[in-house]
């Protein structure tokens, strides 16, 4: 059995449309005028137990109120979501007791209150029996190094150190599914080496599922086997990383400097171009080995160096976010 | 019961978290320490001058001003311990700060007014306790047991109703989106209906204070009751149980908006 | 000078996106002015005049009151403390304008707003319930305005040099709340000062409160003679002349403050 199940989800906002000039505020006063935006239009997937899926999308895709949706702040306008065989929409605190949420751009802490303090207040809300807290706690400690934080007012804390804090926070009550959204938002490299090895470490030792909205592909590369692309309320792509970038972009560069200048061709492989004693190729991945042109080239001129490129994530992305849209 | 308890160690750590937060801010707790009573002794200065003037408000005199003075100021700081949640709820309704909400496996409005207990309100409560003392010795109250129980009911009663209109008036920001400032909107129009006898007014105002916006429940009614005075509304006994009564259906009539609200409640989406 | 108007005009735009703040606004101030218009109505019962006003005056009084109070609008001090406590004071004071003119700008928004949404339409309701609050006479209407207007510029600067001078508080809400419920009461806009014993009417006519709301009400509702009110005004314009001063000193000292030491 799936542990989300989400089908033909679709979320409307009403909002007030802001009128232009000292006229059109007035007007608002009296008659205000209302619009229909559509955030979430027609999404469905499905996920099983222990994955890491990355949730992504250009901004203003529908991204966090999928999120919101499947955590239960939001209703959906139609369309069913299920966790855990649940449906947040029924039964809210069945559904998030075995839930965990962080959201990269708003802390789920008490400002005023000591990180510790903010974990015994979660810890009673919760439920948590001592020993699986204390067991938990552990854990979090070790991997997010919490005991030099836990005694700092939450405000105090730097946006790395506030993330670990809420990471450990959802933590907590052994959740078997987690929603982050945005987790690395703002982080410097440390941090996000941090949160994306407490994202590893979770998912390896508890099988947690997670779904994880991000604008960092570096994100995407470390951890998620599968990737939910969306745009404009709509998925567009639903697989692994390796099939979308076979898809694509199913070829790779071979960049090769020679002793002297070469022009040496093949069948299999486009010449990119040919400066001086640099030769860069192009070939599908499908119709030769990269192993196979080096060992062609090779026995036809003395090679110096030699160097593979993928083609990069972001514009195998922005490609994808591009190809999902309707104009 | 045992999620009574459950609910009950939530409060009561949050109310010792709140204790604490509040001490971080020391010279902050001593402020309010400072100015909350002021606009009390402003309140107490008021009636004591307009008194010495004109002698009897309708028929009170100095001693059971205070005394009804009293028990709306008590109530009043009850209700900022309680309720001052509502009073920016507009805000955090816009903001999205209830999300947080809606993420824990506990009611929502408990979390909402329990989880996050206002120990500053003690600012308020300690010059309360200290007008009411002082009404209660001025008018010689008697504290039979019939009397406290009474007593008990209206000023259980008036924190309710206190509470359940100011989080009646939070809850319209769930549809309008917009926020309004509940306790400008409220401190001045509490007074006014309880400082002074209502029974002063107009027909035509009493009623709007008794019905539309019950406020002269808060101290007026019951305490025209326990000093036999004659109000709009003329019954043999039981005054402070009505306003208890009012209170709970008020209370409970602004859990339903609250409960509603949040089935509106869209939150600020990115 | 194009820039204040600009903002005072977004200021006016700001508001209006709070429609249902509005609204209430409006419905609360009415009720409370009806409260506080058969308050004194109820008081005076059979009394025909105290301390030289009579019942109808003394509702005049109040009615007048808060419509001054809807205009009195001070923006300027929650504007202060939220950059003081936001820190943005420090690039807010390198901006090629006035910050106080422009926070000046913003409340003259407030006050065209509000005399739209909050001061006509309290004004008819006030109609409806008590009748014209009738000044005692033409000449009296006039001083009346010249009043308000030093009373307004009085209340402004008091309250801009106020915020300036509490900068180094730590919490501004508890100063902020004393200053409040002292203007409140020592400025005669709740009860008129005559009600109070005399040690202290005495001594509160030696400071500012009294002419932001007590003074301009004193002489719409005919309590002076026009020689008096020319001497009132005269008053009011030496506490306005001297507040500006101590204001302009407040605003010299904070603006080296933030400069020194980065806000």
């Amino acid at each position: 059995m799936p542990v989300i199940e989400v089908k033909h989800l679709k979320k409307q906002f009403k909002s007030v449309r802001k009128q232009k000039g000292l006229k059109g505020a007035v007007k608002g006063l009296f008659r205000p005028e209302k619009k229909i935006v559509t955030a979430v239009d027609d999404i469905s997937f499905s996920i099983e137990r222990g994955e890491i899926v990355g949730y992504i999308g250009p901004n203003g895709a529908g991204k966090s109120t999928t999120v919101k949706m499947m955590s239960g702040i939001l209703r959906p306008t139609s369309g069913e979501i299920l966790v855990n065989g649940i449906s947040p929409v029924k039964d809210r605190k069945a559904v998030v007791k075995h839930l965990g949420v962080v959201f990269g751009q708003r802390t789920q802490l008490y400002w005023d209150l000591r990180l510790g303090e903010s974990f015994e207040l979660l810890k009673r809300i919760y439920d948590v029996p001592d020993e699986v807290y204390s067991e938990n706690m552990a854990m979090m400690d070790e991997i997010l190094d919490l005991k030099s934080i836990v005694d700092t007012p939450v405000r105090q804390l730097s946006l790395g150190q506030r993330m670990r804090g809420d990471l450990a926070a959802a933590m907590l009550h052994s959740p078997d599914v987690l929603f982050l959204d945005e987790p690395t938002i703002g982080l410097d490299v440390d941090a996000k080496h941090a949160i994306r090895r407490f994202i590893k470490e979770i998912n390896e030792t508890r099988k947690t599922t997670i779904i994880l909205t991000t604008h960092d592909l570096g994100d995407i590369q470390e951890l998620c086997k599968r990737i939910i692309i969306i745009n404009k309320g709509v998925v567009i792509e639903d697989g692994s990383l390796d099939e979308l970038i076979d898809r694509i972009a199913p070829y790779r560069q071979l960049v090769i400097d020679f002793y002297t200048e070469q022009h040496i061709e093949h069948p299999n492989a486009e010449i990119v171009s040919c400066e001086g004693s640099r030769t860069v190729y192009r070939f599908m991945k499908n119709e030769i080995s990269a192993a196979a042109l080096i060992e062609y080239i090779g026995g036809k001129a003395k090679i110096k160096d030699i160097r593979l490129e993928e083609a990069s994530i972001d514009d195998i992305i922005r490609v994808a976010y591009s190809g999902g849209s309707t104009e | 019961m045992k999620k009574f308890r459950h609910y009950m160690s939530v409060a009561a750590l949050s109310f010792r978290l709140s204790m604490q937060a509040c001490m971080e801010y020391p010279a902050a707790f001593v402020g309010w320490l400072i100015s909350n009573p002021i606009q009390f002794l402003v309140g107490f200065a008021t009636i004591k001058f307009v008194v010495e003037e004109f002698e009897t408000l309708a028929d009170w005199n100095f001693k059971e001003l205070a005394f009804l003075y009293g028990m709306s100021v008590l109530t009043h700081g009850l209700s900022v311990i309680f309720f001052t949640k509502t009073w920016y709820m507009g805000w955090d309704i816009i903001h999205g700060e209830l999300d947080r909400l809606r993420l824990r496996p506990m009611n929502t409005l408990f979390q909402f007014l329990a989880g996050d207990l206002n120990f500053y309100g003690i600012t308020d409560l300690i010059p309360g306790l200290i007008l009411f003392i002082y009404g209660c010795i001025s008018v010689d109250f008697r504290w039979t047991f019939s009397n406290t129980i009474c007593m008990i009911c209206a000023l259980i009663g008036g924190t309710l109703i206190r509470g359940a209109l100011y989080l009646m008036f939070g809850c319209t920001t769930f549809w309008t989106r917009s926020p309004i400032n509940i306790s400008g909107f409220f401190q001045e129009l509490f007074n006014r209906t309880n400082m002074y006898p209502l029974s002063m007014y107009p027909r035509a105002v009493q009623f709007v204070f008794t019905f539309i916006l019950p406020m002269s429940w808060v101290a007026f009614y019951p305490a025209s009751e326990f000093m036999d005075k004659e109000s709009m509304i003329t019954l043999p006994y039981g005054m402070a149980f009505i306003t208890l009564g009012i209170g709970a259906v008020l209370f409970v009539i602004s859990c339903k908006i609250f409960r509603a609200g949040f089935r509106q409640y869209e939150s600020a989406g990115s | 000078m194009k820039a204040y108007i600009y903002v005072a005009k977004m200021r006016i735009q700001t508001m209006m996106a709070y429609r249902v703040h509005v609204w209430t606004f409006l419905i609360m101030q009415c009720l409370l002015m009806a409260a506080v218009g058969f308050f004194w109505r109820a008081v005076y019962g059979g009394t025909e005049a105290a301390h030289g006003v009579s019942g109808d005056m003394m509702i005049t009084y109040t009615v007048v009151s808060m419509l001054m109070s809807s205009l009195y609008y001070m923006g300027v001090e929650d504007r202060i403390a939220d950059a003081v406590k936001s820190g943005s004071i420090a690039t807010d004071m390198i901006k090629p304008i006035n910050l106080f003119t422009l926070y000046f700008a913003e409340d003259i928004g407030n006050i065209i707003f509000n005399l739209f949404f909050s001061t006509i339409p309290m004004f008819i309701v006030a109609l409806i319930i008590f009748g014209l609050p009738v000044p005692a006479s033409t000449e009296h209407f006039w001083l009346f305005l010249a009043s308000f207007v030093l009373g307004y510029g009085i209340n402004w600067t008091f309250s801009a040099t106020f915020a300036l001078l509490a900068f180094s508080a730590i919490d501004l809400g508890p100063v902020f709340s004393i200053k409040y419920h002292f203007v409140n009461m020592l400025s005669g806009s709740i009860i008129p000062l005559w009600f109070f014993p005399e040690w202290l009417r005495n001594a509160l006519y030696f400071l500012p409160f009294v002419y932001m709301y007590q003074e301009p009400l004193s002489i719409y509702i005919g309590k002076y003679t026009p020689e008096e009110c020319l001497i009132k005004l005269g008053i009011q314009a030496v506490w306005f002349a001297g507040l500006m001063v101590v204001f302009a000193f407040a605003q010299n000292r904070a603006t080296r403050r933030v400069l020194v030491q980065g806000g």
